[in-house]
């Protein structure tokens, strides 16, 4: 189906960003590309449908076909029907304004006659259960929703090659779970292939059959079950910042601990049953993560205070009846379905969308009474899209920027800037233009500068959306220094996981108000109704509680 | 360069450029017809030449045949869609300008993209557009000192608003990496190593 | 708003969007060599009428989009009065020791009015048709071709993400300017990364499209027919029946 012998690609004016890749993927094989940031993997997705060389400049060397042919020498129409690919960004996967219109698109591009193209299109939003939506508007669409169009997309084109580069990122856990079944549906026909790349590994790996790991020069590492390459390259892939499944993480420490050895680590629940039966329970226990605990409340006053806030977009409420507080040296993670209004939030409490009823106090003082860049002064915000925030040519410049508005002398900046660089491992590039910078380095960059002046409070939006594990751990430990200086953190996310081992406090939102407010542990313990919230337990809450009953 | 034909990623992205210019121009003819309204057709001529940024910027950036007439056709189309209530103007003056930005691009043989090219691309909007709308809005009933003043006024803009701006825009826009893949984008790469070195 | 009005069920809703086109330049035509002040009133209000019963367009709002176009036209007749090819000879009154003649005042305001004219077209062109079956119809029945109708398209869905883009990247500004406060280079400033999230969008996009199998070719089939209808012969006979009363009939 795929062959790919010796595959080199190298981009102009670059490093080979794919080097000698060599690969034989059989019919009915559901395969997991895997690798740091950077290594390759959304390269590699474009190739195989030969849109990289065709429209992507870049030398490509070594022999890849596709059902026996280089897909480059195709006819566009012609691989495009044979191999479809799903793209990383769910913003830029669509070129027409509704569903209906994106669908008959893609049909009429594979030259489908017109009487077929109402059926195929109804089969495939049948299958994804979005045919009530057919009309709808696709920007006025959730993430979760655009995601599962795009699943659509594919399966109106029914190809016999499924490239899906990153389907589940930005998916609330719900979503998440949902998606990950639908292409589990695919996945389980024997005649479909799909190549799926992911950082969070939890979902697919209920249906992915054979991992291939590219380090961090696009070069493959290992080939073979997940299980076994998980646990035969543990080193290379903690080295290289790789994710690794929940289960398969806790089984790594499992093993240091004891001197058994096995062939294979569980990447599943199930397998992770069988392989912690063989363990004591307390070893077992102990392998996994603990909940961060909330610290004793705090006896300063609350830096930010929101009282019975609301907020609206025209007719349609978002929430209402909002009251909570942040204190110094908290760390809180902000969760909740894609779409309940948590970026909202995010914007009302900075006073940059209006409030349709209610108060927020900074530091004591009415919000509404400030004007924007008074509000400046106490917020540190870090948006979805770092590129934004960034005002300067130089990555060095941009640090010292904050540093030199707020007069700091020369000597203190200069000192305080190499710091920085070192700890966010920008070093190397301080002389690029922050937006020729990777994705991992863009996100490092906006924490860094948000973190060089006193604003006392520090919201993010969705931080670790697409880093790799080097770069989440980097950041947290960023973030964490921040708190102990006695900042008030706020991160919204997706991830249970993370959530879980970093957050002391979990604000959710829910049916248009905060559903919760209190600790981690009582969240994921306690009596939650969390399928209301959209949010799932994390992984490893799930494996100690299969711990629990396998052992009672 | 081997390929000088527009393919579909120049396309799409002059499309791109030349919506979000298209915008722009919906909101400078609300400007440009207060100016106008208040200090007649010579303040608006001053105002002309943004009207000839997207031939001007997308021409610089893929240096290709077609580029200039495409962007001010798809700026105007832009208008139009997002609810321009002059579609009609619009779109004349979208295909005027545009084409003569073309022909001067075309008179250098698509080769030559310096600084005074760019300028007499962006004179050349302005003269078309002066002259269009000569026809269109009866200049010829007025007297010949104000239209000749007014064609001297819209041209300084053409070459100002038009050239120079625009490409001191690309020009800080290529320093992002953005165009890495285009013409304009090559050679600035290029000169960057050529300066390493 | 613009949306519902373009989709209502209405006669000029229904008219297929290239003969509103050729209608629109049809008019701009004539009107340049009109000179009096009654044609362009006459088919001003014509226009008007036309738009609000066969569009179903608000009266209302009409007037309220055709406003500024009154200001706009009233700067012809100042200027016509100011600075006119050639003085009239029925001198109505002075203003400042100046002659204004009766024949400039008329030049004036017909050019003003040819100015309305013009917009109240657009008009009824812009409010009764939709962009997509506008981009449609051009690729199907004018052979546009695809890559830069299905180009526009692309494009056209990002403009309302452009808006929230620019609302985003000035705040986050102002938050890295930590308190100080803003500056008119700010606009400029936000224009680079504004147009560098354009261009990386749109290429990702072109990809996308290519993705889908798209090849740029005329060679595709069409879920959606842009035929000509019964609705389209009324038009053209209605239009051709106006151009001749109005421009070709010599009205004494
Ligand atoms: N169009 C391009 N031009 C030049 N270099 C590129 C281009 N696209 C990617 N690269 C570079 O090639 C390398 C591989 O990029 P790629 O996007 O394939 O990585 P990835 O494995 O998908 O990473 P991520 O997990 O962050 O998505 C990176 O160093 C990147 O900077
Ligand atoms: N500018 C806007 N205009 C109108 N409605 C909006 C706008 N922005 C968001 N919404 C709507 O408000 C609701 C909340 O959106 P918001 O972006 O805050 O959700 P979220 O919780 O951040 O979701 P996600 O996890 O997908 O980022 C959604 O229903 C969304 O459709
Ligand atoms: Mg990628
Ligand atoms: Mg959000």
């Amino acid at each position: 189906m795929i062959h790919a012998d010796n595959v080199t690609i190298a981009y102009p004016f670059a490093e080979p960003s794919v080097e000698s890749f060599s690969a034989e993927i059989r019919t009915g094989e559901n395969v997991l590309l895997l690798g740091p940031s950077g290594s390759g993997k959304s390269t590699l997705a474009l190739a195989f449908q030969g849109i990289l060389p065709r429209s992507v400049e870049a030398e490509v060397s070594g022999r890849l076909n596709v059902f026996g042919e280089n897909p480059a020498a195709k006819s566009i129409t012609e691989a495009a029907s044979q191999a479809a690919l799903l793209f990383q960004d769910p913003e830029t996967q669509f070129c027409m304004p509704t569903v209906r219109e994106e669908l008959a698109f893609t049909l009429e591009n594979l030259r489908v006659p017109a009487d077929d193209i109402e059926v195929r299109m109804i089969e495939a939003l049948q299958f994804t259960g979005m045919l009530p939506w057919i009309d709808a508007r696709i920007d006025t669409l959730s993430g979760g929703m655009k995601q599962k169009i795009a699943v659509s997309c594919l399966a109106a084109v029914n190809p016999e090659v499924w490239i899906l580069d990153e389907p589940l990122s930005q998916l609330d856990p719900v979503s998440r779970e949902t998606v990950a079944a639908l292409l589990g549906r695919i996945a389980a026909d024997p005649d479909k292939t799909l190549v799926v790349i992911e950082h969070q590994l939890n979902e697919v790996m209920e249906w992915v059959s054979r991992g291939i790991i590219l380090n961090r020069n696009g070069q493959v590492t290992a080939d073979g079950s997940p299980g076994r390459i998980f646990y035969s390259h543990a080193a290379l892939l903690e080295a290289e910042g790789v994710w690794l499944p929940a289960p398969a993480e806790a089984g790594k420490k499992l093993l240091r601990k004891t001197e058994i050895t096995t062939a294979a680590l569980p990447v599943t629940l199930r397998e992770w049953e069988t392989f912690a039966a063989a363990h004591p329970i307390t070893e077992v226990l102990a392998s996994l993560p603990q909940p961060k605990q909330g610290g004793e409340p705090s006896q300063k006053p609350p830096v930010l205070e929101v009282k019975r806030a609301a907020s609206a977009y025209g007719k349609h409420t978002v929430f209402e009846n909002v009251s909570f507080s942040l204190y110094p040296g908290e760390m809180t993670a902000l969760v909740g379905a894609n779409g309940a209004g948590k970026s909202t939030l995010a914007r009302v409490l900075t006073g940059w969308e209006p409030l349709k009823k209610g108060t927020v106090y900074v530091n004591g003082q009415d919000i509404a009474g400030l004007k924007p860049y008074e509000i400046a002064k106490t917020f540190g915000i870090v948006f979805q899209q770092p590129e934004h925030q960034f005002l300067m040519p130089t990555v060095e410049e941009e640090i010292r920027y904050g540093m030199e508005i707020a007069g700091w002398c020369e000597e203190d900046i200069v000192q305080h800037t190499n710091e920085l660089l070192i700890q966010f491992q920008l070093g190397h590039i301080r002389k690029n233009h922050p937006f020729r910078l990777s994705q991992g380095e863009k996100r490092r960059l906006s924490v860094a500068v948000m973190v060089t002046n006193n604003q006392s409070i520090l919201i993010l939006d969705e931080p670790t959306f697409g880093l790799d594990k080097r770069n989440a751990d980097a950041l947290f430990e960023v973030l964490e220094q921040c708190r102990r200086r006695g900042k008030a953190v706020l991160w919204l996310t997706h991830d249970m996981d993370l959530v879980y081992t970093k957050a002391a406090r979990i604000l959710a939102l829910a049916e248009r108000t905060i559903a919760y407010d209190g600790s981690v542990e009582a969240f994921f313990n306690g009596s939650m109704d969390l399928e209301k919230i959209g949010v799932r337990l994390p992984a490893v809450q799930l494996m100690r509680l299969k711990e629990g009953d396998g052992h009672a | 360069m081997a390929n000088k034909r527009l393919n579909l990623r120049d396309i799409v992205v002059i499309s791109f450029i030349s919506a979000v210019l298209g915008v722009l121009y919906l909101l400078w003819v609300l400007l440009g017809q207060m100016v106008t309204g208040i200090f007649g057709p010579v303040g608006g001529g001053l105002m002309a030449g943004f009207w000839i940024l997207a031939p001007v910027i997308c021409a610089y950036i893929v240096q290709k045949p077609g580029a200039a007439l495409l962007a001010e056709l798809i700026a105007a189309g832009t208008e139009v869609m997002a609810g321009s209530v002059s579609a009609g103007a619009v779109l004349l003056l979208g295909f005027t300008q545009g084409l003569a930005a073309e022909i001067i691009f075309a008179v250098f043989f698509y080769r030559v993209f310096r600084l005074p090219v760019l300028m007499l691309a962006g004179m050349a909007g302005t003269f078309a557009a002066f002259l269009t709308q000569y026809m269109l809005y009866g200049f010829s009933q007025y007297a010949g000192s104000i239209v000749v003043f007014m064609l001297v006024t819209m041209i300084i803009s053409g070459a100002l608003l038009a050239g120079w701006a625009g490409k001191s825009f690309a020009d800080a826009l290529v320093k992002t990496g953005v165009l890495d893949r285009f013409a304009l984008g090559r050679q600035y790469r290029e000169g960057q190593q050529r300066n390493a070195v | 708003m613009l949306e519902e009005l373009q989709t209502r069920e209405a006669f000029l809703q229904q008219v297929h969007p290239t003969l509103k086109l050729l209608s629109l330049f049809t008019v701009f035509f004539f009107m340049i060599f009109i000179y009096d002040i009654w044609h362009p009133l006459a088919v001003l209000l014509l226009t008007v009428a036309a738009i609000s019963f066969l569009g179903k367009v608000p009266l209302k709002l009409l007037l309220i989009l055709l406003l500024p176009f009154a200001l706009f036209g009233f700067s012809f007749v100042w200027l016509q009065v100011v600075f006119p090819e050639e003085r009239g000879a029925t001198v109505l009154f002075y203003v400042f020791h100046m002659p204004v003649a009766l024949e400039n005042i008329q030049t004036g305001v017909s050019l003003g009015l040819r100015a309305m004219v013009f917009a109240s077209w657009s008009l009824l062109f812009v409010l009764t048709t939709s962009p997509v079956s506008l981009v449609m119809s051009l690729i199907q029945k004018w052979h546009m071709p695809p890559s830069i109708g299905y180009g526009m398209m692309a494009a056209y869905r990002f403009l309302p993400q452009l808006r929230k883009e620019l609302v985003v990247i000035r705040r986050a500004r102002q938050i890295r300017g930590m308190g100080s406060k803003p500056r008119m280079r700010e606009w400029k400033e936000a224009g680079v990364p504004l147009m560098a999230g354009a261009v990386r969008k749109a290429e990702r996009t072109a990809l996308a499209m290519e993705s889908k199998g798209f090849d740029g070719s005329r060679k595709r089939t069409r879920y959606v027919q842009m035929n000509y209808k019964k609705t389209d012969v009324w038009f053209t006979a209605g239009f051709i029946l106006f151009i001749t009363v109005v421009f070709l009939l010599p009205l004494s």
